[in-house]
This record gives structure tokens, C-alpha cells and sequence, in this order.
């Protein structure tokens, strides 16, 4: 390609020759007469050189020099001088000088060098640019890159945060971590930017492949795929659809996408996400199918089960477990069965949560009902996978039954063992008093036969009292609750006991305060209960000796709302022991003399009255035996 | 002189029942009731033979034997148990052990075996 010259000179002769010159060296030359007509002219092509008079007819060199320096920078400005005076004047805006003569081969030289002295100022002006211009797609490469990387790590995120809900959450999504679900973000052009391992995996798919391409029909159209129909609306999309595995098989999915928007509100990215609804369905009904049957075999165990937290707090109750003791979910274990802090902390239930060790054994608690459980328990501790204590599962078997069977049976070994000596006894009695009524008759002899009646009635006496407590303990009775006068009773329980008194010498005081008054009681119960106190008073006067005049006293005591009865005696007394254990059924002070029944009776008795029975003692010196009673039914009957 | 037994029982009826079953066979008895009264009774009385209700209150009956067992004077003296309790082989060389309800004549023919 021809390099272009410039000529601005005003003298036409020199001009026209030095065009000719040029133009036979094949250079394209460019002419112009005036300072204004080359500047014109600048603007039109790439300058190479430019030869210019010193002396322009409309500027001076130095201006026009000035001005094409500006228009282009790279071009070689020459200047032609008459003398060495023009030269001195612009040595500092031109590049070059010539002087005449204008030799033809001069020219030649000096226009080559002006040339590749444009040529090298060229470059060395472009070089920058060029290097800028590269720095340029370099970076512009690394941002796809990084914006690639970034969608990447969009789409990873995503995933694990699926990932992790789906583990998080239970009930919902809980099979979702189960089921292949495939994320992707897809460019404006409806393609493939990035894609989730099961997305590349299962489907084939790869970044820059279209939108469409995974599904089957309609929808494997770019326009008509999901990811088109965003593009298209810039709208978030849910719909079903069918996917093709690489494998082959078609699967149905519900497909979820969503625009991402760039800086101008324009769609730039669209995020899909999609999961096989036929995995999900099938994975739900599984579990569904098996929470229902160990929701089943929760329920249908006959143990009563329940889960309980950290918190012991119930977390769950089956079926025998709410039969019992109602649906105490979210209730505090020691709110619903009371047992005190010592009971609970050697309870397994303590020890489970404590060491998150399975442990068995044996509870007594009272439950929501106020009834008393034996209960057989064993704990299991639930932990997750790293080990830490979550729940505790309890299971336990009621053995109240069995247990008060045992203490009945025991009761009963205890009771015909009881029975048998005191009969043995009676019967021993009337041995006796058959051969005293014998032999008193073959001897005539009437104070034996009299002795004899006497043992005979009072071994009749001793077993009608042992038939009725027996029949007493065998059966409770239901109060049959009457207002009585207490004066009345009281004197009715006097005149019951004197005899007794009064053949054994012993003197019975009575002391009755605020009365007259009457109260809601069962008298013929109440009345028994009172006897065995007294007669046993009785039998501790007599068991004393003759050490002191024996006595008792029986003191009544009516308040606003109760009655208080005592009876105290100066007899034998009891021992710690003996106390202890007053109360209990067969326990007997008296050796073959008693049945063990009384007092085990008269406190049934005063309980089933809503009253209470203390007792105080000393050996030696005598018992006192302190009742408290209810005036009315009111006070509420407790259970014996 | 009549043999003499000791009735230890807390019963008066047994009591009453044994002195007469003794005199109508012509032994004279002394008795005893519960408590330490029996040692100084069988001190005071030195009986020919002594007859034991173990079922006393306070389980007195054995410790009674024991004590009767480590007096040099009185360790030889027959001991007849009478009770309504079934195999306590608390007593071991009882001379007999004689359940209740015990026939009389029985009961006699044992004390004349053992002390005429």
C-alpha cells in the first residue's frame, strides 16, 4: 500500500515538480497550496509525511506545524527552507529540514526515513493501546470465568441448603434427601450454565446444552421449556413435566423456576430446580407406610410406653399409656406421677438421662388419678447418630396387680396361719370347759359345772368376735353414713364395753365435752372401731399386773367441725416396734389372745370416716390411743 | 406327797382346763402366767414337771427354756410343750410336744410315763 505525502507549499512550480518527484518514488501524494487547503486535507487520509514550506502564503509554518501535529500525530513533518535562518526558527516544531537544491536522490532518502519514522511512531503510540486492549479480553475471560464460578457456587449452595433442610426438617421434606433433585441455572439463550451433580449425572446434561434439552414433548422445545417460558414471561414458573434420563427411563417431575434478575430489571439467569414426584410420592407413601406401622406397634404394645425429653417433658404416649393416664404430651414427667426426689433420683428414668445408659427396675408412683402404681419400668436412651442423649424412651409394666395380689396372698398365708392358732385355741377352750362341765357333773360338783359354763360362753364369745372380724376384713364395708347424737353413741359404746371393764376390775373414766352434739357416722362401724380400743386397753391393764390400780379413760371431745376422741390407759404399753407396726393386718400384741385384726380394722375404719388414729406409748406405762373424726360427711371419706 | 407339775400358759382358761385335769388325776400344780413370774415359780416350787405354752406374748416361752436349761437344780426337770403352734423346734429335748386342741388322757399318759 502506497504511503501518502502531503505537500502544502504556496509556490505552484515546486510544488508540482516535487508532486511528480514523489509520486515517480510511488508515493500518494497529496497537494494543497494553502496552510488552510493542506490542513482540509489532513483529515481525509494517514498521513506519512508531510512537506511544508516554510513560508505559506495564509499562516505561518509554525502554526499550521502546530495544528497537524494535533490532526495526526504520527506523520513526519518536514519543512522546506530557503536558508539556515527558516531552520533556526522552527527547529523545535519540525522534525526535518530540506534545502535546496532538492536533489532528487536526497529526497528519496530523507522521504523513506520520514516515512519509517511515522511508521515507528505509530506503533510505538498504538503499542499501549494494543497491551490495554489484551489486558482487556483477559479480564473480560476471567470475569465468565468468575461468573461461571460463581453460578457454580450458587448452585452447590443451593443444593447442600436443600440438602440440609431436607435432613433439618422433618415430616415434609424429610424423603426429599432421598429423591434425585436436580438445580441448574440456565443463561438468556435458554442454556445450560450450571448444573447440579444429579443434574449431570442422571439427565447427561451439560453446561451450554439447551434448556429443553432434558425433557420430553412440548417442553423440549427451548421456547416451550420451562426455563423459555420464564425467559419469555420473567415470570417464576411451577409446572410437571417429563424427564428423560440418560439411562432412558421418563420421569415425572415438578419442575420449580425462578428469573434472576440483573442491574436493569432485564432476566438474566433463570433458576430451576426439579425433583421426581414419582420418587417423592412413592418415598412419602414408605414412610408413611412406616411411621403407621411403628405408630401400630407403639399403640398396640398392652405396655404403657412414652418418650420423654431432656426436659422430662413427654414427647409421646401410646395408646395403653393414654388409656391410663391420659395424652400428657407436652407435660412434665413429675407433674403427672408424683414420687419424691429421692424415689426419682434412684429411679432408671434418672439414671437413663443422667448416663444414657438402658436400665430396668422398679417404681412406686402415685399417678394423675391418685392411685398408686407398682410399675416395672425400663428406660432406653434415643440418641442421634454422634451419640448425645435426645429422648428417653420408658416402657413400663403395670404390676400393681400382681403386687397387691402378693400382699394378699401373703395376707391370706398370713391370715389362715392367724386364724388356725386362734381357732386352735377356742377349740382347746372348749375342750375345757366340756371337761369342766364333765367332770363337775360325775362329781356333783356345781361350782365346776358353773367354771365350765363360764369357759364354754366365753369361748362362744371369743369366736363370734373372730367370725365377725374376719367377715369385717374380708368385705368393706360401704359407710351407711346416719347423723348421730354422740352422747347417745358414746354411752352405747360404754355399756358395750363394761362388763369387760368391770370383770377384769378395772376402773373406765369418761369425760365428754361440747355436747350435746351429733355427728355423720357409720355407728355400728364406728362402734366396733372404738371396742377393739378399748378392750384392748383391757387386755394392757391386765397384761400389767396389779403393779398400780389399773384404769382408762375415755374422753369425747366435740368442736365446730370434728369430734376427738381418745381413750387412754395405764396397762403394759408398747415398744417402738410394736407401734410401728399397730396397724397392720394380723399383728397382734397378745400371742394366742388376739387375731391381729382389731386395730387393723378400727383404722380402716377411721380413715373410711376421713379421720385420723395417732397413737402414743411407752412401755410400762401405759397407751393412748387419740381419734380425730369429721362432724360431717363433708370432710371427705378417704379409701382404706 | 402328789407329783407336782408347773402349767406355764397365759390362757386362764388352759390353766383352769390342765389344774383340772391334774387333781382328777391326782397331781397337785402350781401355775404360772406370761412374764419371769415362771423361773421364780419353778425356784419356789421345784416341780416334779413342767408344762410350756411357747406362744406367748413376746416370744417368752423359748427364752423361758433357755434360762430353765443353764440352772444346775432345775436343768433336769421334764418339760412337756403344749401348743397351738405347728413344728417350733425351739425346744429341742422336750420330753414331748402336744399340740392343741390335745386330748387329756393322752396328755396324762405321757406325765405318767415320765414321772409316775
Amino acid at each position: 500500500m502506497a504511503e501518502t505525502v502531503l505537500i502544502a507549499d504556496g509556490k505552484g512550480s515546486r510544488r508540482r515538480r516535487l508532486k511528480t518527484l514523489l509520486s515517480a518514488l510511488g508515493y500518494r501524494v497529496l497537494a494543497a497550496g494553502s496552510g488552510a487547503a493542506a490542513l482540509a486535507l489532513v483529515e481525509t487520509a494517514r498521513l506519512r509525511v508531510v512537506l511544508l514550506a516554510a513560508r505559506l502564503p495564509d499562516m505561518p509554518a509554525e502554526s499550521l506545524l502546530q495544528a497537524i501535529r494535533e490532526r495526526s500525530r504520527d506523520a513526519t513533518q518536514l519543512v522546506l527552507c530557503e536558508g539556515p535562518g527558516e531552520v533556526s526558527m522552527l527547529k523545535h516544531a519540525a522534525d526535518g529540514f530540506l534545502l535546496p537544491p532538492l536533489h532528487a536522490d536526497v529526497l528519496e532518502v530523507t522521504l523513506r526515513g520520514a516515512c519509517e519514522r511515522a511508521a515507528l511512531r505509530r506503533r510505538l503510540r498504538e503499542q499501549p493501546v494494543r497491551i490495554e486492549r489484551r489486558l482487556e479480553e483477559r479480564f473480560r475471560q476471567r470475569l465468565e470465568t468468575e461468573r461461571l464460578l460463581v453460578v457454580k457456587q450458587i448452585v452447590d449452595k443451593i443444593s447442600t441448603f436443600i440438602g440440609r433442610i431436607a435432613r433439618d426438617v422433618e415430616g415434609g421434606v424429610r424423603y426429599f434427601n432421598e429423591v434425585p433433585y436436580f438445580v441448574s441455572i440456565h443463561d438468556r439463550q435458554a442454556r445450560v450454565l450450571a448444573a447440579s451433580r444429579p443434574y449431570r449425572l442422571l439427565l447427561g446434561a451439560h453446561a451450554g446444552d439447551g434448556s429443553g434439552s432434558i425433557y420430553e414433548g412440548e417442553s423440549g422445545e427451548p421456547g416451550g421449556c420451562p426455563v423459555g417460558r420464564t425467559l419469555a414471561t420473567a415470570n417464576a414458573q411451577q409446572s410437571r413435566e417429563v424427564v428423560r434420563y440418560r439411562s432412558g427411563a421418563k420421569v415425572p417431575v415438578i419442575v420449580h423456576t425462578a428469573p434472576i434478575y440483573n442491574d436493569n430489571g432485564e432476566v438474566e439467569l433463570v433458576l430451576e430446580v426439579s425433583a421426581g414426584t414419582q420418587d417423592v410420592q412413592r418415598l412419602r407413601e414408605d414412610t408413611q407406610n412406616t411411621q403407621q406401622r411403628y405408630q401400630l406397634l407403639f399403640d398396640a404394645v398392652p405396655c404403657y410406653l412414652a418418650v420423654l425429653d431432656r426436659g422430662l417433658i413427654f414427647s409421646a404416649n401410646n395408646r395403653a399409656f393414654i388409656r391410663e393416664f391420659g395424652d400428657r404430651s407436652g407435660a412434665a414427667f413429675r407433674d403427672v406421677f408424683y414420687l419424691d426426689d429421692e424415689a426419682f433420683l434412684s429411679s432408671p428414668v434418672h439414671k437413663t438421662l443422667t448416663d444414657a445408659q438402658s436400665r430396668h427396675g422398679e417404681m412406686t408412683l402415685v399417678g394423675p388419678n391418685g392411685r398408686r402404681y407398682h410399675l416395672l419400668v425400663w428406660t432406653s436412651p434415643i440418641s442421634t447418630a454422634a451419640g448425645k442423649l435426645m429422648q428417653v424412651l420408658l416402657i413400663f409394666l403395670d404390676i400393681t396387680q400382681i403386687r397387691e395380689l402378693q400382699s394378699n396372698l401373703a395376707s391370706l398365708g398370713l391370715m389362715i396361719g392367724s386364724i388356725s392358732h386362734s381357732i386352735k385355741g377356742v377349740l382347746t377352750g372348749l375342750d375345757a370347759g366340756v371337761y369342766l362341765l364333765d367332770k363337775g357333773f360325775q362329781k356333783k360338783d356345781d361350782a365346776q359345772i358353773e367354771s365350765g359354763f363360764d369357759v364354754v360362753r366365753r369361748m362362744v364369745n371369743r369366736m363370734r368376735k373372730m367370725i365377725l372380724d374376719i367377715l369385717f376384713c374380708a368385705r368393706e364395708r360401704e359407710l351407711q353414713r346416719t347423723t348421730v347424737e354422740v352422747q347417745a353413741f358414746a354411752d352405747d359404746v360404754v355399756e358395750t364395753v363394761q362388763p369387760k371393764f368391770d370383770g377384769k376390775g378395772i376402773r373406765l373414766e369418761c369425760d365428754f365435752k361440747g355436747l350435746p352434739a351429733s355427728f355423720e357416722v357409720d355407728a355400728d362401724m364406728l362402734r366396733s372401731a372404738l371396742v377393739n380400743v378399748l378392750e384392748n386397753a383391757v387386755d394392757a391393764c391386765v397384761a400389767q399386773g396389779l403393779y398400780r390400780e389399773p384404769r382408762a379413760v375415755l374422753r369425747i371431745e366435740a368442736g365446730d367441725d370434728t369430734v376427738d376422741i381418745t381413750v387412754e390407759d395405764n396397762g403394759i404399753g408398747m415398744s417402738t416396734e410394736q407401734l410401728q407396726n399397730l396397724f397392720t393386718i394380723f399383728f397382734s400384741t397378745k400371742g394366742s389372745q388376739g387375731t391381729g385384726l382389731g386395730l387393723f380394722l378400727t383404722d380402716r375404719i377411721i380413715r373410711q370416716h376421713g379421720g385420723q388414729i395417732a397413737v402414743e406409748s411407752r412401755p410400762g406405762h401405759g397407751s393412748r390411743f387419740h381419734m380425730t373424726l369429721p362432724r360431717s360427711a363433708e370432710g371427705k371419706a378417704q379409701k382404706a | 406327797m402328789p407329783k407336782k407339775i408347773l402349767i406355764i400358759d397365759d390362757d386362764p382358761v388352759i390353766v383352769k382346763y390342765l389344774q383340772a385335769v391334774f387333781s382328777d388325776n391326782g397331781y397337785a400344780s402350781c401355775e404360772a402366767g406370761s412374764s419371769m413370774e415362771g423361773l421364780d415359780r419353778v425356784r419356789q416350787e421345784k416341780p416334779d414337771l413342767i408344762t410350756l405354752d411357747i406362744q406367748m406374748p413376746g416370744e417368752w416361752g423359748p427364752r423361758f427354756y433357755r434360762r430353765l436349761r443353764l440352772d444346775k437344780e432345775l436343768k433336769n426337770t421334764p418339760v412337756i410343750v403344749i401348743s397351738g403352734v405347728d413344728g417350733d423346734h425351739a425346744i429341742k429335748d422336750a420330753v414331748a410336744f402336744v399340740r392343741k386342741p390335745f386330748d387329756p388322757e393322752k396328755l396324762i399318759g405321757i406325765i405318767k410315763n415320765t414321772i409316775g
